[in-house]
Order: structure tokens, then C-alpha cells, then sequence
């Protein structure tokens, strides 16, 4: 039986409720394993985005311990680092800003029944079940109607996984997510921290998918005889919090044509996996290592001098930024004669 | 019309003046009562500088009042909230703002006083059967005993509570106990002892709201997984009455029990316990039975509406509107 779900305890009154919530929630909040800092990825693409106010990890009123250490005996507003009793992560961005799942998981409650925007009591959230024992909680989030809940009750996600859409649901003064990591306790979902013990605003982990451009075997212009293929590659370092995969849908990275996203090529070869996919990553690719993708260029169109764009797609996540890429494209003259 | 057993306290905002009461900094014609709490979020100037109350009775029909309240300030998103209407519909208790901030709980009698508290945020209120007390959950969830004449306010219990409690007549109060107020993703339906002693009365994780039925039972709204259900506590044991689906909200039961309003996306159905489907009242959010279960009463973006069950119009409102419990007769 559950300690806290029996609420046993709470037949002796308000004071030990609060004594066993506080005692409960300070062992977890003190004592919790620490994470590391890929465990989790951080719950949105926008690079931009930073943190508002952290978790206070004195459940006490008027007492708050922000996760650097430091207490403020009131119960103002402390931006950058906490407010009184907070339980979670607070990230201000704009209304219908796409969310991400922190960590692979199962989806284990939605509401998406409120208004994008209708302040009250309870709001729209997704909270996923991780195989670690813990929960996390995307809270303030738009109507199901609005796009605001990308996922179905029981639904696997993966991590980096589009859950839902930003709003300003509930108790809500700004549009911003309300991301929270919990623990199981036997049924009860307590608050922890995964900030404690780092200085990182941006904590836990990183954007879950980001790329910066390495090389490429030619730079230069790629010239391939009229219906004739040559092979090409391109290497990115992952910058992100989410391991690059060729083969595991949703989440496997491609290289794919862009601008306009997904457009059919005129240079695609019979190793492409369709008209738009070039490539998958070659191989599994961790965070700060380099993947590299090869794919054919077929010189299938008249003798000229063309450009095709490229963007990396974490396929049923996103697209990558395509500016972080360098603009990545791939200039190509096709030729009647092998130059 | 309205049916005649209908009492309905009616809160207007910005767009009337009356003969009433100021308060807020100025007075005019009767007295004010203003208290500042001696408690530590009991800040001073939770009244926005230059804010003027108003308020009035005017009783528009037999069995049908209406209480004007206005402002001189523009409103403000959440600002001005009725959280509660008096059993008999001679009070009703206003927040200038909802949420942690310092607020100022406005009582507000139909004789025409009114008295105001300075609280450390507020989130809720529900009034005592005999109306001579409140039970106020505040900005941090602790429920506080206020009394209505807004002479005295304890904080009595700490939470964190949030919604609108119950007061029954014993004292006791029905109360949502939640792991945060910003995030409740964990509410729980509990009664608070007049002795201070708790005690969950379901074991529903996720308890929207409760509502007290004629026969003394707790229906409440409870979330699982991504539905709503509706329950009822039957000798203490709770019985699912009706599953509303996905995206339902705001669910209540008929006085009867024989039907539930609740809210989807923008509009308020009727799902009967025969077995029928729901169908669409009308537009609008939150839907509240009138007494004798006839009517419903749902919040408009400017304002509320009566209907008949069926969806005829009956009544528009341009003010937040509550019923009061009883009619007549309430002081049996």
C-alpha cells in the first residue's frame, strides 16, 4: 500500500501532513540520485530559450533554496532562480512553441480540454513515465484542438519527440512550459530537483537535436556527367542532447532536401530513400561526436549548373536549424562529358 | 423566464453606476469597512491605486437578484472574480485578483455593506451553510476562517488546498489537496475536520472539483489517463456515474443526478444518465444547475447566460453570475 496515496496520515491532522510531505519531499529533493547531464534533454528546440524561475527546494512558506544554494527568506518573485514553493521549471516563450519529450518514455496522462489560454485552477499537461522511475510534467500547454497535445494516452515517445505545443493554460501569468522531473514514491509524484547540484540555467541536458557543419569530401562544385551518380558526403557534429540513429523511427536522423522542406530532387540517385530522403546518418552518433552521411548525386537533369539544399530531419521529432548547418547545399553542374 | 424557485446572484463589472458603496480609498454614502490582515503576506495596496468599488442590489424579478459591483479601473485578465456566492444569496465574496499575489477578498452583502481584507493571494472561497462565515484558500493553498462581516480572519490550516471549498454544516470543509498549485497534477479530494484533522475521501489522483448533493453525498470530477469521469461517494464509496470522454471539463451533476454538464472546447453539454448521448446546450464554459435543476447557467466571454436544458435561451447577463444554494426558506 501506498504511504502517502492511504493518506493514513492525514487522519492526525494538518500539521503531519505537511511534516510528511515536507520530510518526503526534502529527501527527495536532497537526496534523489543525481542526474547526468545527457540523461535528459532539454524540453524545446528553441536554443533560446532560458530558464525563469527554478524549483524551490524548501517546501517551507516564505523559505526558498534556489538550486545554486543560495535562500531567500520571503516570498517575492526571484527571477532567473526560483519562487516560493515552486515545483518545477519555468520556460517563458511564446504560445504555440513546440515541445519536446525530455527522455524516452510512455505517455501516462494528457488534458488538452482547457483553453489555449483560459486561466484557472487546472490546465493542459502531458506527463510521460520514464523507465527510470521517473515522470515528467509539460504543464500550461495549448488545447488539444489548438495542436496543443501531440500525443495519445499510452502512446512511446522518444526523446526529442514533439509532445505538444506551448500555451498559457491554469494558473498562468506569460505564456511559458512548466516542465517538472518527478519521482515515484509508491504512487505519489514528488518534486525533485535535476538542477540541484549544477549551475546550468539550461539544465538538464541540451536542445535535443542540434548540428553544426565539419566538412564535406568536396566543397567545391559537385560535377557529375549527364545520368551518371557520384557519391558525396557531409559530416555534422552533434551538438545536441539526443543520440543520432539511422535505423529507430520515430527520431532516426536524415539528410533530407529543404527549401522547400521535402521537395522532390532532381538529383536523386537509387540509394536515396525516396525523392527527398538522400541518406540516413551512416551511424549511430552520440552527443559531441561527428555522423557522417553519404549519398548519391544523379545528373539526371540537362547540362547546367544547379543547387540543392540539404537539412538534417530527426524524422517525427523536427527539423534541425538550418542557419546552425551553415545553410548547408550542395552546388552541381552536370555535364554532357566527364570534366 | 426563469423559474420562479431560481435565486441567481448575479456580479456585474465596468458598465454600471449605482446607488452603493465606495470604497477603495474614497467613501460615499454608507460606511466601509477596510481591514488590513495581520498576517505575513498581508501587504497593504493590494487594491490597485485609483480602484473604486461599487456595489448595488437590485432585485430584477421574483427570486432573481442582482448584485452590481464595478470598478473605475479597466479590468484586468483574472481580476475582479466572484469565487463565491452566499447559501441564501445575500453575500458574496469577490477577489480583486485570483493567484499568489496580495489580494483583496471584497464580501459584499445585498443589504449594502461591504467589507474588504487585504489576503496573500487568493485562489478560492466557499461559504458556510449558515453564511456567517467563509473558508478562503489563499495564494500559497493554506484555508483560512474569515468571517463575513470580515471582522476576523485566521489562517487555519496549511495545504496546499486549491479550488472552491465546501463548508458543510458541522464546520468541516471539502477541499482539493495538491502537490502544487501552478501544476496540480496531483488533487485530492479530501474533508478537513472543524478539529483540523484530514482525510482523503477518494483515491482518485486527479480530483477537478466537488460539488455537495441535496442528500448531504460528494459527487466530484476526477481525471484518469486523458478522460473525464464523473463519481459519486456513495457511503463513503465511490461509484463512477458517468465517463465524459476525452477533453471534457467543468464537469457537475444535476441536483437529480439523472444528467451532467460539462464543457468541451468552447461549449457545454448535456450527457443524461439514461444512457443517451450528450448534446450541446449552448457556447460558453462552465456550466452550473440551477437549484431545481432546470437551468444552467455557463460563463460568455462578456458575461453569462441561462438556458434550458433543451438550449433555450432564458436569461443574458452582462456579469459573472452564480446561483445562490437555497431560495426560500433558507433559514431551515
Amino acid at each position: 500500500m501506498s504511504a502517502l496515496s492511504s493518506f493514513d496520515f492525514l487522519r492526525h491532522g494538518a500539521r503531519p501532513l505537511l511534516a510528511v510531505v515536507m520530510a518526503i519531499a526534502g529527501a527527495v529533493l536532497m537526496s534523489a540520485p543525481a542526474l547526468a547531464s545527457d540523461d535528459y534533454t532539454l524540453p524545446f528546440y528553441d536554443p533560446g530559450v532560458s530558464l525563469n524561475y527554478g524549483v524551490d527546494r524548501d517546501p517551507r512558506i516564505g523559505i526558498q533554496l534556489d538550486y545554486t544554494g543560495k535562500v531567500w527568506y520571503d516570498t517575492a518573485t526571484h527571477p532567473g532562480r526560483v519562487y516560493d514553493n515552486h515545483s518545477g521549471l519555468d520556460y517563458p516563450m511564446p504560445v504555440y512553441s513546440p515541445v519536446a519529450a525530455a527522455k524516452d518514455g510512455v505517455v501516462a496522462e494528457t488534458e488538452g480540454g482547457y483553453g489555449t489560454r483560459q486561466f484557472g485552477d487546472f490546465g493542459n499537461f502531458v506527463r510521460l513515465r520514464h523507465s527510470d522511475g521517473r515522470h515528467t510534467l509539460y504543464y500550461h500547454l495549448a488545447s488539444r484542438a489548438d495542436g496543443g497535445i501531440a500525443v495519445s494516452y499510452n502512446e512511446d515517445v522518444i526523446a526529442g519527440e514533439k509532445v505538444g505545443e506551448s500555451g498559457c493554460s491554469g494558473i498562468c501569468y506569460g505564456p511559458h512550459l512548466h516542465f517538472e522531473v518527478m519521482v515515484d514514491m509508491d504512487g505519489d509524484l514528488v518534486t525533485s530537483d535535476p538542477m540541484f547540484r549544477r549551475l546550468w540555467t539550461t539544465w538538464p541536458g541540451r536542445i535535443p537535436f542540434r548540428a553544426a557543419y565539419v566538412r564535406e569530401n568536396d566543397a567545391d562544385t559537385v560535377i557529375v556527367r549527364r545520368g551518371y551518380t557520384i557519391y558525396h558526403w557531409v559530416e555534422f557534429k552533434n551538438i545536441g542532447g539526443r543520440t543520432w540513429r539511422p535505423n529507430i523511427w520515430p527520431g532516426r536522423v536524415v539528410l533530407g532536401t529543404w527549401d522547400p522542406a521535402q521537395h522532390d530532387s532532381m538529383f536523386a540517385a537509387s540509394d536515396w530513400t525516396n525523392d527527398w530522403i538522400a541518406t540516413r546518418v551512416d551511424g549511430v552518433t552520440a552527443p559531441d561526436e561527428v555522423g557522417r552521411f553519404t549519398f548519391g548525386i544523379r545528373g539526371a537533369p540537362g547540362p547546367g549548373t544547379y543547387r540543392e539544399d540539404f537539412n538534417l530531419d530527426a524524422q517525427g521529432a523536427h527539423w534541425f536549424n538550418w542557419d546552425e548547418l551553415g545553410g548547408f547545399y550542395v552546388p552541381i553542374k552536370v555535364t554532357q562529358q566527364i570534366e | 423566464m426563469l423559474s420562479p424557485s431560481t435565486f441567481l446572484f448575479r456580479l456585474r463589472l465596468p458598465g454600471l453606476i449605482a446607488a452603493g458603496i465606495l470604497v477603495g480609498g474614497l467613501t460615499l454614502g454608507s460606511a466601509v469597512a477596510q481591514q488590513a490582515l495581520p498576517s505575513d503576506g498581508g501587504a497593504a495596496g493590494a487594491l490597485r491605486p485609483g480602484s473604486v468599488h461599487l456595489v448595488a442590489r437590485n432585485d430584477v424579478a421574483p427570486g432573481l437578484s442582482e448584485l452590481r459591483f464595478d470598478e473605475a479601473v479597466p479590468p484586468t485578465p483574472g481580476a475582479d472574480q466572484l469565487l463565491a456566492v452566499g447559501p441564501d444569496g445575500t453575500m458574496a465574496a469577490v477577489a480583486s485578483q485570483i493567484g499568489p499575489d496580495p489580494a483583496s477578498l471584497v464580501l459584499v452583502s445585498a443589504s449594502g455593506t461591504l467589507d474588504q481584507l487585504v489576503m496573500p493571494g487568493l485562489i478560492g472561497a466557499g461559504f458556510a451553510p449558515d453564511s456567517r462565515w467563509l473558508a478562503v484558500i489563499d495564494g500559497s493553498g493554506s484555508i483560512w476562517h474569515v468571517s463575513a462581516d470580515g471582522a476576523s480572519a485566521q489562517r487555519w490550516i496549511d495545504g496546499p488546498f486549491i479550488g472552491q471549498p465546501i463548508v458543510e454544516a458541522d464546520g468541516s470543509v471539502i477541499a482539493l489537496h495538491v502537490s502544487s498549485i501552478e501544476a496540480p497534477i496531483m488533487s485530492r479530494l479530501v474533508r478537513i475536520g472543524p478539529d483540523g484533522t484530514v482525510n482523503q475521501l477518494a483515491d482518485d489522483q486527479l480530483v477537478y472539483g466537488a460539488q455537495l448533493m441535496a442528500d448531504g453525498s460528494i459527487a466530484y470530477a476526477a481525471h484518469r489517463g486523458s478522460r473525464l469521469v464523473m463519481m459519486r461517494l456513495s457511503h463513503g464509496k465511490p461509484v463512477q456515474v458517468a465517463d465524459l470522454g476525452e477533453d471534457a471539463i467543468h464537469a457537475q451533476l444535476s441536483p437529480n443526478a439523472d444528467a451532467v454538464a460539462f464543457e468541451r472546447h468552447g461549449g457545454v453539454f448535456l450527457q443524461p444518465m439514461d444512457g443517451g448521448s450528450a448534446a450541446l446546450v449552448a457556447d460558453g464554459a462552465s456550466p452550473r444547475f440551477a437549484p431545481d435543476g432546470l437551468s444552467i447557467l455557463v460563463d460568455e466571454p462578456d458575461g453569462s447566460a441561462v438556458f434550458s436544458r433543451a438550449g433555450v435561451a432564458m436569461a443574458g447577463l452582462a456579469s459573472q453570475a452564480a446561483f445562490a444554494r437555497c431560495v426560500e426558506d433558507c433559514e431551515q
